[in-house]
């Protein structure tokens, strides 16, 4: 009579190595299916070769431009919180007689300002997870059977001698329909960010000073006559990678794009190269600045599941006024200044992902980021450095 | 690794399912094949725990309650293993309920101890063995009606 430990060991005799033909189609299946998960390693890897070093080599221009154009001798902005507001006085001869200082741009006092966001790219690396359960290697000391000592158990793994803990009931191979894992996942970031204004301050109020008149030389340019100014809402836009170095940590780099605007009634003054006045009008102004940047920031992940997932981040910007124009709004002129030197900031937030598909999420980003003083046309960030600022975001999952 | 995969699904056509999830997992983790142990072996366990997993996302890998399936059976087998054949065995075995295929085959074939197969269904030791010997008298007593036939 057969007792238990033979029965098995005889159904392990006569089964362990059964041979049985596999149909042709199983064999074209396969082939099929690692084609097509070598060809989506290929395109992604493919696409990261040419798509870093173009990044790259456009963040690297415009550092070049950024840093190699930057001039530390040049002339302060007249409009900075030194500068202050200049009528020109001309005579009945077309001389120009007196500049009056009316008034000190510090006296006045400006409104306070909103952070203006920077635009945040995320770039989520899936590292392959490891939150299987691991089986203990196997030990001969396993319980028999309930009737007879089981004298199978010197011979239980001994067929392959691996070591249990390789096998695995992996977490991620139930929830992963593809055997294929990718270890590294780029994304690629459009957000937009805008800074909100204060109402309560988004003007420049305060009493005129009337400085001690001085003779000076009539110049081309735009002089501020009002005591108020009205800062639009600052909008950024911009794209960028971030890469995880660990599955906590990342770093992101990108580019963005900031247009701030700022309105005020002044004086637009157009001088000949004789020094005569050839056009002089008050009229409502309209100043444009339009800054491109690039952003870095350290990532660290709070949380990360498979539906939302919170971070902090921090890091920095380093920007270039590329355009500062005026628009007389009284007549089609447009006055042109150029602006030197770079913006620096430093930022902090947190945020928040939401994953709404296998590629693609969208994020919100909160933050904190000052600008510093660094000589920059008057904008909302001169007269408030430190500003509050959220940006969203959609990441495409690559 | 068919015969594996048709032993632990119980269907050949889902077996042949398995079969191609398998394969595509071995090769494309052949780079973490450190050498330890017979490839085969480590081949097997890759097509043994993609069959599981089939089972699990089917929800087939609930142990069998049914204590009626080998209620009445009696496991007086004796020597009329020796005049059935492996294509017997393996139909009779696919043929087990589900719970009762699954630790059989990890027990008996595989050679895996109770206390790993509860880790890795999820289920007590206890269990595992109980379900382990209503396997053995099912198919005893399967063995013995196809001998009478």
């Amino acid at each position: 009579m057969f007792d238990d430990n033979q029965f098995d060991l005889w159904a392990k005799s006569m089964l362990e190595n059964v041979q049985e033909e596999v149909p042709e189609r199983v064999w074209k299946h396969v082939s099929a299916r690692l084609d097509k998960t070598a060809a989506k390693k290929k395109a992604a890897v493919l696409y990261w070769r040419r798509a870093v070093p173009a990044i790259a080599a456009v963040a690297a221009v415009f550092a070049a431009i950024i840093f190699l154009k930057h001039d530390d001798t040049a002339v302060p902005d007249p409009y900075s919180t030194n500068g202050g507001l200049i009528a020109i006085v001309r005579s009945e001869k077309g001389e120009i007689d007196t500049g009056h200082f009316i008034a000190d741009a510090k006296e006045i006092g400006y409104p306070s300002r909103n952070l203006r966001p920077q635009p945040q790219v995320i770039l989520e690396e899936q590292v392959e997870k490891d939150g299987s359960a691991l089986l203990p290697v196997s030990d001969t000391n396993k319980e028999g059977s309930e009737s007879t000592p089981d004298i199978s158990d010197a011979n239980r793994h001994e067929t392959d001698g691996l070591k249990d803990e390789f096998i695995r009931f992996p977490k991620d191979w139930e929830e992963d329909a593809e055997p294929e894992r990718k270890t590294i996942r780029a994304s690629v970031i459009l957000s937009g960010s805008a800074g909100s204004n204060n109402p309560k301050n988004n003007t420049v109020t305060g009493p005129l000073r009337i400085p001690q008149m001085s003779s000076m030389r009539p110049q081309t340019g735009i002089r501020q006559t009002s005591t108020e100014s009205t800062y639009g809402i600052p909008l950024s836009a911009g794209v960028g990678v971030k890469i995880n170095f660990t599955p906590r940590w990342a770093i992101g780099i990108g580019l963005n794009y900031t247009l701030l605007t700022r309105d005020f009634y002044g004086s637009y003054t157009l001088v000949g190269d004789n020094g005569d006045i050839l056009i002089s009008q008050q009229s409502d102004i309209r100043n444009s600045q339009h800054y491109v940047g690039i952003p870095l920031n350290a990532y660290y992940n709070i949380i990360s599941h498979e539906k939302i997932k919170f971070y902090t981040y921090a890091g920095g910007a380093v920007e270039k006024c590329i355009d500062n124009r005026f628009h007389i709004l009284n007549s089609s002129v447009i006055h042109k200044e150029k602006a030197t030197g770079v913006q620096l900031s430093a930022n902090i937030g947190i945020g928040a992902e939401f994953i709404v598909g296998k590629y693609l999420g969208i994020y919100i980003d909160p933050s904190i980021r000052y600008y510093f003083h660094n000589h920059q046309p008057q904008s909302i960030r001169t007269v408030q450095p430190l500003m509050l600022g959220f940006e969203v975001g959609l990441r495409v999952n690559l | 690794m068919f015969p594996v995969c048709m032993r632990y699904v119980g269907e050949r056509s889902l077996a042949e399912d398995i079969l191609q999830d398998g394969f595509i997992t071995l090769f494309t983790k052949l780079d973490t094949y450190k050498g330890d142990g017979s490839f085969e072996g480590w081949a097997r366990r890759i097509f043994i725990t993609t069959a599981l997993m089939s089972l699990r996302k089917k929800d087939a890998l609930k142990m069998s309650e049914d204590i009626e399936v080998v209620r009445g059976m009696k496991t007086d087998i004796t020597s009329q293993t020796q005049n059935i054949g492996y294509k017997e065995l393996m139909k009779l075995v696919m043929e087990l309920p589900p719970g009762f295929r699954t630790v059989f085959n990890m027990y008996a074939i595989e050679g895996y101890s109770h206390k790993e197969i509860g880790e890795m269904l999820g289920i007590s030791e206890t269990t595992s063995r109980t379900q382990l010997s209503r396997a053995r008298i099912w198919l005893q007593n399967k063995i013995k009606e196809l001998e009478n036939v």
